[in-house]
Order: structure tokens, then C-alpha cells, then sequence
């Protein structure tokens, strides 16, 4: 009742606000006329305009954040990870260091409710059902987006129509400059802690319509940084030992347009990673002998055609293999070490087939069909009951979508069905469940891009193989986990000021509540997992970005984001009732100025956190504090006939703040890297 | 903020004792501060091990006074050591004027005086030249620990050097482990791959011998010369029962996950989740060793909290023969209901930890 309230109280305020909005006039008339889906995209493109295009945020019905390859070079970021941390409404938890997991939860649901795409085909890992994103490299990432509830793109998969949030990342396709047939991109990225990156891209036209594309890069660093250890009344400085990476990647692609305007793009992508886990930092005993080896393998297809003005299809294939070793060095194991081998598969078809019967009316319908497969060495050794679960999901999700020129709707329903069998023992019942979303956007002024948005999205995660099958913990009862999420939003942008070449700003209040929460159920022994947790979570995200010309060749590009949020457990027996969440701030945000000039451009981020809890007992002993860490960066583009030489170099955590986001699992302190990059042509 | 959190606790401690310290007929003679205490404390004082968290490196004592079952400090080895006492507090013992605490995660046992003061400790990196693992419970006998270790060894160590001396080989994981008679029995777990109880001669702490108990043993208790084992059990149902070490055979005789004896009776609890209710049941027993009978533990008023919240550990006053039962939820702070040996309900406080394992009484 109380959040309920809430929300109409923030409706109510956003209302007020685009009425107020109204009255005030506009020298601006925006092109970007509320694109949604890819063709129209397309076209606009083609379209040369002088002019500021409308930031995707402002036009869409859920809010989509994206960063592009050049502001994620102007801030110097590190990887996938700190990108994602510029979002509003998203929490990374970040175990620390260069190899330390990093896994993104939207407005608190859970990691496992986020879905991952990599060139518009979901990542999966259906054995911890959440994705470690800290495994992905920033060097060929041409945008990165994230949409909370969907993409407003009416063609994607149904996979993710079925999540609660997407996080997307695209990577750069061929370009070629000045008539060339190839272009060559040679980066070598160094820093401290050891980091020794040299990557190699060559691009490759292949007659009129194709074009070929390999990447790869290796990465090195000792990981071994120092941070101060406070015990008390001690305080010691310290060294986060066993944190060694090595990382191998290469990815091949090919890009080819047929004669009818259709496309293909076929990927291989290959990874390969060794590295040290040193855990949380334990008092007085530092010993950390844990490895990790994972190698992932995939292959994928995507086809886009366009049949007519009314119907088009997206199709896409993809076959995934990964496989981890997880090493643990102690005399408590019986042969002196346990190890763990886990190998998943990953078979996956999935197409979109949009039409349009009226000129202001889309439907689309997304079929997706995945099987997944886990082998590993645990169950089979201590637990033959269940062996080798394998399971396969249909997601069929039918979308309708009806715009004029200042409305916008969008109604979509999911059903899911799932089977899963194991080898051994029984197989747990078929999984299915109907999952609605309704979305809208309007534009309040004719003549300004003020738009008033609002989303319901009815959502859910299936258990992952491990929530279901871990040796004596895992649970083949279990039922889904459910998550609701409310969003009403207003967004703008404009030009009210000559001094300014655009500002936009959203704000976008969210009401999520998750209930049959897949938690461990505590017992005197042996933990069993069970859909037990009920969560409620309200919040405000506010998005806010605009360039300032300074002078002819001389402007400043200002984004800042910010988050207050409150995410309660809500089950009524719990004796956390009514207690924020463990690691989430009220208060979080991130800011970032880019100064671009003819000489050294200046990047500079700034990202901070309120306190929170690291338990959920919210009592002093497990408070941790407030920490704000700012980034430098600085930047200049060299140009040598045909080539281009760009270095860069960034200070990170500038005033070598220490924090934690994980309790126990230190950040690194101050920072360095420099990063050159030659393209030829 | 911590460190003044910890300071108005400790006043507040101080103002609180100073008004009954002056009622105890048992300790006027006793003065904390003599012993480096750096709070006032009442000489009928018992000390609570909190396990704390996996990682979460808050282990902890919580310092009471068994006459009034009143909390007095957040952390007692905190106040007095001015640092954490580390991670996984995972057993405590009290003999003569000193308490070891043994604390698993961070591999190291402590010895500490009777008002909670380090005086040494042992770290288990690398001891008397072997890696012998990491620690886990321990008894004290004629002025030497015997301590299990995880790497599957008995180590004996020196209480006034807080030196390892020697070390016997054992079976799997031992966990718990008793004295009697000569002798000294721990638990083999293997997390399930063993399933013995070993013995080890004091005098020769040589060698040990092995009885066949139940899969993955747990406690072992030491009563009026007889031996008594639980454990998971291969169908993790907690059974119990009696090791004969005349015959080497093993009854069982019930089911428990927690237990205490005193006056040749054992005071047992068992624990049982419901997986489609997700509720927890504790049914309570006794035993009589002098006579064998099993029966039911009536606790009169039992609360409701004591019945249907995860008992983590049971400890006994010798003094009075008062039974603590423990409580955990695994996230919040514990609790500690007194009960009477006749099974009348005293009260209950929360400890200021989380899960709390076991309590050492002084006066």
C-alpha cells in the first residue's frame, strides 16, 4: 500500500512537471521522430542532418542508457564493468582486481535476470544462470546499452522480450577510409599490477558485399595490488596476492550483404583464461590457493531480411561450448586438492518475424528454442542421483506495437516452456509460465522532445542448474523466481539555451517486486535452496547530458547519473523484514566530463556510492562507508598521412581511495595505464 | 564510529556492573583490571563463541553474566584486544585461569586470560613442520592441547609456550574431539567419505586406532567413561549412539543434531527442516547414561522462538547445571534461552553475534 502510494505520489510529480514543461517554448524542432525500430533507423541514417540527434533514452518507452566507442575511450574505462557502472539503476558486483567476477543486476532483481547479448545473440550460462561480465573486452565494442525492462527494438529475440533488463553490446564492423580494401588496427595497453595487453585487428573487404573481420588479444597482469588492511585499531598495508590473469581472445567475423539487401553476419569467438582467485581477505591468514582455467567457444549466425515495407525477419543460430577447471590447493581435501571440471553446451535457433498490416501498427513474433547440457565432475563423485541435467526452453513472445506521430504502445506477451531431463533419478516437472509487459511513451509537446513514458513488465528467471542439481544443496523443486516491474518516466531534450548544443535529462521512477526468490534456505546443517525471499524494491534514476561549446573546435560533453534506491525484504517471517538489501546504497551515482580539443583531449569520471550494508543485519558492525573514486584521462590522436596514431593515458582511482563494493574484497587503490593504438589505414 | 559504538558500550558496561558488582558476595576479592582488563566485568562471567559468517571475518565473544543472563559489550576479544578476533569462531575452551579459542578461517588458536585478553597464539600455517590444516576443536589436558586439524591430524600443543609439539595422524577432517580415560577420540568426517572415530593414546601420542561409527561423525562426547557419537548420517538424518571401545561396536540409539551432558545426563535437540513447509521443528531428549533411558525433554513455557529456530549449539553450566540452548537463523544475531535442568524455562537474550557455538563459564 505504502509503495503503491509511492508510485502515484512520483506519477503525480512527473505529471506536474511535463505540465509546467508545456509552457515553455521551443527554438528546436527535433528530427529523431521517435525511431523504434531498425528500419526506420536505417533510413534515417542516410539522412545527413546538422544537428544534435536526440538521445535514444529521451525517445524510448523503457529506459535505454548506451555509451559510445569514443566517450568509453575518453574516460579511459578499464572494461565492461565500469562501463556498465555509468548506467543508472544497475549494480555491479565487483569482487575486485582484473580477473575478480563482475556480475550486473538491474534495480537490485538479481543478476539472473539480466541477459547479456553479444552482437544481438544472448551469452548464457545456464549452470550459475548469471554472467560474469568482467570476462568481455572493451577493445571492439562499438556501443554498449542497457535497457531495463527490453530494447524498444520490436525484432530482437524472445529471449530478450523474457528478461528484466538487457544489457547489449555491439562491436565495431568494418569500416574502410580513403578507397582502401583493409584496414589494420595494432593496440598495445600497459598499466600497473603488470597489465600487458596487445591486441591485433585486421578488416578485410571481400568484393562488393563482404567483408571479414579477426580480432585477438592477450592479456597478462600479476594483479598484485596493495591495499590497507584496518583490524581494529591495526592497520596494515597488504597485498592482494594469487590475482594473476592471462587471457587469450580471438574472434572472427564476416559481414555479407546479399543482392536482395539482406544480411549476415557469422561470428567464432574464442576464450581462453587462467587466473588466481584470492578470495575474500581473511584476518590473519592470507593463504589463497584457488585457480580458475575457463575456455568458452562460440559460433553464431544472424540474418536480417527485409521481404517488403511489411514484413521482415531476424533469424539467429548459435552453438556455445564453455568449460572451467576450478583448482583448490589444501591438505583439508583428500587428495591434497579438490577439483571441480564443469563443461556446458549450448545448442540455440531463434528468428523474429515483424509485420506491419497497418501503417501505424507492428506485430511481431519471436520464437526462441535453446537446449542446454551440464557435465561435471561434483555430481557425478558425490551425487549420481543427478547426472547430467539437460534441459530445453521454448520462448515464444508475440510483441504489437502502435505508434502516431506522438504516441507510442507496446503490448507483448511471453510464454515459456521447459523440459528438463537428467540421467539419473527423477526428472523435475515442465517449467511453463505466460509473462506480460505493456509499455507506452508520449510525447507531450508537439514541438518538444518531452515524452512521458511508462512501463509494466511481468518477468521471471528459471533456476539454473546449479540452483537445481548442486550437490545436497540443490533443490529440483523449485518453481521459477517472479519479478514485477513498474517504471513511469519523463524525459527530455532540448535546446533552451544557445549556449548549450543540447541538454537531455530523464527521470524515471521504478516500483520491482520480486517474490518465490531463489535464496538458501538456512537449516542446522545442510543449506537447500528454495523459492523463500520476498523483495520489494522502489527507486529514481535520473539520466542527465549535454555538450557545451566552449569555443570553435572546443566543446564539453557532460553526463551524470543518479540512483537512489530502496530494496527491502519483505517476507513478513524474515528477521531481516523490512531491511535494505545487503550492497545496495541508497544513493549512487556517476558523473564524467569530456573536454574535446584540437590538442590533448581531457576525460574525467567520477562515480560514487552511499553507505550500505553488507549483511542484512543493517547495524553499525556491517555498515560500510560512502567512497567516491574519480578517474583521469587524457587523450590525442595523431595523424600520419593515411594512419592514425592515438595514445592515451589514464590515472585510475586518482586519490588512491580505498574501498570495497564485496565486503573483504578490496578495490585496487591509484592506477595507471597508457594505451596506444595505430590504425592503418 | 565503531570505535565509539564500542566505547559508549563499554561505559555503558561500566555504569551497568558498577551497580551490581558491589551486591557479589563472590567477588570482592576479583579484580578485572588486575587480569589487563580494560572494562569492569562481574566475576560470575561467561564468554559466548560467535562463529560469525563465512568470509564475513566476524567472529566474536559475547561476555554475560550467568547470574542475570545480561549482555554486557558487543564484541568482548574487540574491547580488549582492540582488533578482530578473525573469521569462523569455531570452538572455545576454558581450563584453569585461560580460555583458547579456536577460529578456523583464520587458521589460528588464541590463548587468552579469564577476562578475555590475548596473551599468545598459535597459528596453523605450517606447524611442527607440517601443514597439518586448519584447526577446528580442541580440549586441554595436563597443560597441552590436542587439537584437530583438517588436513587430518591430532596436534598436540603446549598451553604456557603456545608451541606445537607433535602431531598424530588421523582420518578425515577430524572434527570433534574428547578425552577419557587415557585416551583421546575425534570424529573422522571426510565430509562424508569417512566414517570413524580415531583413538589416540595420551601417554604415547603415537598412532591412532579407528572404530567404525556412521557415515561423516560429527560430536563425540565423552560421559561417565562411555563414548557417544553423532553425525550426518549417509541419509543426513543426525543419528547417534554409543561407541563400545571394548568390542569396537557402534549403537545407535536416536537422532540429534546437537547435544551437551552433565551429571551423566546428555541434554539433546533435534533439529529437522521441512523442505515443503520450510519450517524448522526442534524436537528435545534426554539421556540418562546411569540408567539408559531416552526421554522427552519437557521445557515448561517453551517459547516459540525455541522451538522453531535452527538450535546451533547447546553449552552447560557446571556450576549450576543451567543448559543454554543457542539458537541461529545463519544471518542475524543468535539467541540464548536458559533452561533449568528440570526443564524450567529461565529466559532468553540475544547474543551479539552471529551463530553462536559454545559457552565457558567462570566465577
Amino acid at each position: 500500500m505504502k509503495d503503491s502510494r509511492f508510485f502515484i505520489l512520483i506519477a503525480f510529480c512527473l505529471v506536474a512537471l511535463s505540465a509546467w514543461a508545456q509552457q515553455s517554448s521551443s527554438e528546436e524542432v527535433y528530427l529523431a521522430n521517435d525511431a523504434v525500430n531498425d528500419s526506420l533507423a536505417f533510413r534515417l541514417e542516410q539522412v545527413d542532418v546538422d544537428g544534435h540527434k536526440t538521445e535514444r533514452n529521451v525517445l524510448t518507452m523503457k529506459p535505454v542508457q548506451q555509451m559510445q566507442k569514443a566517450e568509453l575511450e575518453q574516460l579511459g574505462i578499464q572494461n565492461l564493468a565500469d562501463a556498465v557502472k555509468k548506467f543508472a539503476g544497475t549494480n555491479v558486483r565487483d569482487y575486485g582486481g582484473i580477473g575478480g567476477m563482475k556480475t550486473v543486476s538491474v534495480r537490485n532483481l538479481g543478476a539472473h535476470h539480466t541477459a547479456v547479448s553479444y552482437d544481438e545473440v544472448t551469452v548464457s550460462n545456464t549452470q550459475a544462470g548469471q554472467i560474469d561480465i568482467g570476462r568481455f573486452s572493451l577493445d571492439n565494442v562499438e556501443s554498449l546499452s542497457m535497457a531495463i525492462g527490453a530494447d524498444d527494438n520490436l525484432m530482437q529475440s524472445a529471449r530478450h522480450y523474457a528478461s528484466a533488463g538487457v544489457l547489449s553490446i555491439l562491436t565495431e564492423r568494418p569500416h574502410f577510409d580513403g578507397g582502401k580494401n583493409y584496414a589494420f588496427r595494432v593496440r598495445l595497453k600497459g598499466g600497473s599490477f603488470g597489465l600487458v595487453t596487445p591486441s591485433l585487428r585486421y578488416w578485410q573487404r571481400v568484393g562488393k558485399r563482404t567483408s571479414l573481420a579477426v580480432d585477438g588479444s592477450y592479456m597478462r597482469a600479476d594483479g598484485t595490488y596493495p591495499f590497507v588492511l584496518r583490524n581494529g585499531r591495526e592497520k596494515t598495508n597488504e597485498k592482494r596476492y594469487n590475482s594473476d590473469i592471462y587471457t587469450w581472445r580471438g574472434e572472427a567475423n564476416l559481414y555479407h550483404s546479399f543482392a536482395d539487401e539482406s544480411q549476415l553476419n557469422v561470428k567464432a569467438y574464442w576464450f581462453y583464461s587462467e587466473r588466481g582467485l584470492p578470495g575474500a581477505v581473511t584476518l590473519y591468514n592470507n593463504i589463497s590457493e584457488e585457480r580458475l582455467w575457463d575456455e568458452d567457444f562460440f559460433a553464431q549466425a544472424v540474418y536480417k531480411k527485409e521481404f517488403n515495407a511489411r514484413w521482415n525477419l531476424n533469424a539467429r543460430l548459435k552453438y556455445s561450448h564453455t568449460w572451467n577447471r576450478y583448482e583448490d590447493t589444501n591438505v583439508k581435501y583428500v587428495t591434497g586438492k579438490q577439483i571441480d571440471v564443469d563443461r556446458q553446451n549450448e545448442y540455440y535457433a531463434s528468428f523474429t518475424l515483424g509485420w506491419s498490416p497497418l501503417k501505424h501498427f507492428r506485430l511481431a513474433l519471436a520464437e526462441d528454442v535453446f537446449y542446454n547440457d551440464l557435465r561435471n565432475n561434483i555430481n557425478i563423485a558425490n551425487n549420481p542421483e543427478y547426472l547430467f541435467p539437460k534441459r530445453i526452453t521454448n520462448l515464444t513472445a508475440l510483441s504489437a506495437h502502435w505508434q502516431t506521430n506522438r504516441l507510442k504502445i507496446e503490448a507483448n506477451l511471453v510464454g515459456t516452456y521447459a523440459h528438463e531431463t537428467v540421467e539419473n533419478g527423477d526428472n523435475p516437472a515442465d517449467r511453463h509460465r505466460l509473462s506480460p509487459s505493456v509499455s507506452a511513451s508520449y510525447r507531450l509537446l508537439r514541438n518538444e522532445s518531452l515524452h512521458l513514458r511508462a512501463m509494466w513488465k511481468n518477468t521471471f528467471r528459471m533456476p539454473s542448474f546449479n540452483d537445481l542439481y548442486y550437490l545436497r544443496m540443490g533443490n529440483t523443486g523449485l518453481r521459477p523466481e517472479k519479478a514485477t516491474e513498474y517504471n513511469i518516466g519523463l524525459t527530455w531534450s532540448g535546446r533552451p539555451f544557445r549556449a548549450v548544443k543540447y541538454i537531455s535529462a530523464t527521470v524515471d521512477a521504478y516500483f520491482n517486486d520480486v517474490t518465490d526468490k531463489i535464496v538458501a534456505f538456512p537449516s542446522t546443517y545442510i543449506w537447500k535452496m528454495a523459492n523463500f525471499g520476498k523483495v520489494k524494491g522502489k527507486g529514481v534514476d535520473v539520466t542527465l547530458g549535454t555538450e557545451v561549446p566552449i569555443c570553435q573546435k572546443v566543446s564539453a560533453i557532460l553526463t551524470a547519473a543518479y540512483t537512489f534506491q530502496e530494496t527491502l525484504d519483505k517476507l513478513e517471517s524474515s528477521p531481516s523484514y523490512n531491511k535494505q538489501l545487503p550492497y545496495t546504497p541508497k544513493h549512487s551515482g556517476n558523473a564524467s566530463l569530456v573536454l574535446r580539443n584540437p590538442w590533448v583531449n581531457l576525460g574525467y569520471a567520477v562515480l560514487f556510492q552511499s553507505e550500505r550494508w553488507s549483511s542484512a543485519q543493517n547495524t553499525e558492525q556491517y555498515k560500510m562507508k560512502a567512497y567516491c573514486e574519480q578517474t583521469l584521462t587524457l587523450s590525442r590522436e595523431f595523424q600520419f598521412r593515411s594512419c592514425r596514431l592515438n595514445l592515451s593515458g589514464s590515472i585510475h582511482n586518482m586519490f588512491d581511495k580505498q574501498y570495497e563494493i564485496v565486503k573483504y574484497y578490496p578495490m585496487p587503490g591509484r592506477s595507471f595505464s597508457l594505451t596506444g593504438t595505430l590504425l592503418i589505414p | 564510529m565503531k570505535l565509539r559504538c564500542l566505547f559508549l558500550s563499554a561505559l555503558c558496561a561500566v555504569a551497568v556492573t558498577a551497580g551490581f558488582t558491589s551486591c557479589s558476595d563472590d567477588d570482592d576479592d576479583w579484580n578485572p583490571t588486575q587480569e589487563g582488563s580494560k572494562i569492569n566485568m562481574v566475576a560470575t562471567r561467561a564468554f559466548i563463541l560467535n562463529e560469525g559468517s563465512y568470509n564475513g571475518n566476524n567472529a566474536g565473544i559475547t561476555y554475560f553474566d550467568w547470574r542475570q543472563d545480561t549482555t554486557y559489550i558487543s564484541d568482548l576479544y574487540f574491547a580488549q584486544n582492540g582488533k578482530n578476533l578473525g573469521d569462523t569462531g569455531q570452538d572455545i575452551i576454558a581450563s584453569g585461569n585461560n580460555i583458547y579459542v579456536v577460529v578456523y578461517g583464520s587458521n589460528y588458536i588464541a590463548k587468552l586470560n579469564s577476562v578475555g585478553v590475548e596473551q599468545a597464539r598459535l597459528s596453523f600455517d605450517s606447524t611442527v613442520g607440517k601443514k597439518v590444516g586448519q584447526p577446528r576443536y580442541a580440549v586441554e589436558h595436563n597443560g597441552y592441547l590436542y587439537v584437530t586439524c583438517y588436513g587430518g591430524y591430532v596436534t598436540k600443543v603446549n598451553t604456557t609456550s603456545m608451541v606445537a609439539v607433535d602431531t598424530v595422524k588421523v582420518g578425515l577432517n577430524p572434527e570433534y574431539i574428547a578425552i577419557d580415560n587415557g585416551y583421546i577420540y575425534c570424529t573422522n568426517s571426510g565430509w562424508g567419505s569417512d566414517n570413524r572415530v580415531a583413538r589416540i593414546s595420551i601417554n604415547e601420542f603415537k598412532k591412532a586406532e579407528f572404530f567404525k561409527v556412521m557415515d561423516n561423525p560429527d560430536h563425540i562426547l565423552a560421559v561417565n567413561n562411555r563414548i557417544f557419537v553423532q553425525g550426518y548420517g549417509a541419509a543426513y538424518n543426525y543419528p547417534w549412539g554409543e561407541l563400545n571401545t571394548e568390542t569396537g561396536e557402534f549403537k545407535e540409539i536416536g537422532y540429534c543434531s546437537s547435544w551437551a551432558a552433565h551429571n551423566g545426563v546428555i541434554y539433546l535437540v533435534n533439529s529437522v527442516t521441512d523442505w515443503n513447509t520450510h519450517t524448522t521443528t526442534n524436537a528435545f531428549l534426554t539421556y540418562d547414561t546411569r540408567t539408559n533411558a531416552l526421554a522427552t525433554w519437557n521445557i515448561k513455557n517453551i517459547p516459540a522462538g525455541l522451538t522453531s529456530t535452527s538450535v546451533s549449539s547447546m553449552s552447560i553450566n557446571d556450576k549450576t547445571g543451567d543448559i543454554y540452548i543457542m539458537t541461529s537463523d545463519f544471518v542475524n544475531n543468535g539467541s540464548v534461552y536458559h533452561v533449568k535442568a528440570d526443564g524450567t524455562y529461565v529466559g532468553n537474550f540475544q547474543t551479539t553475534g552471529i551463530t553462536p557455538r559454545k559457552i565457558v563459564f567462570f566465577d
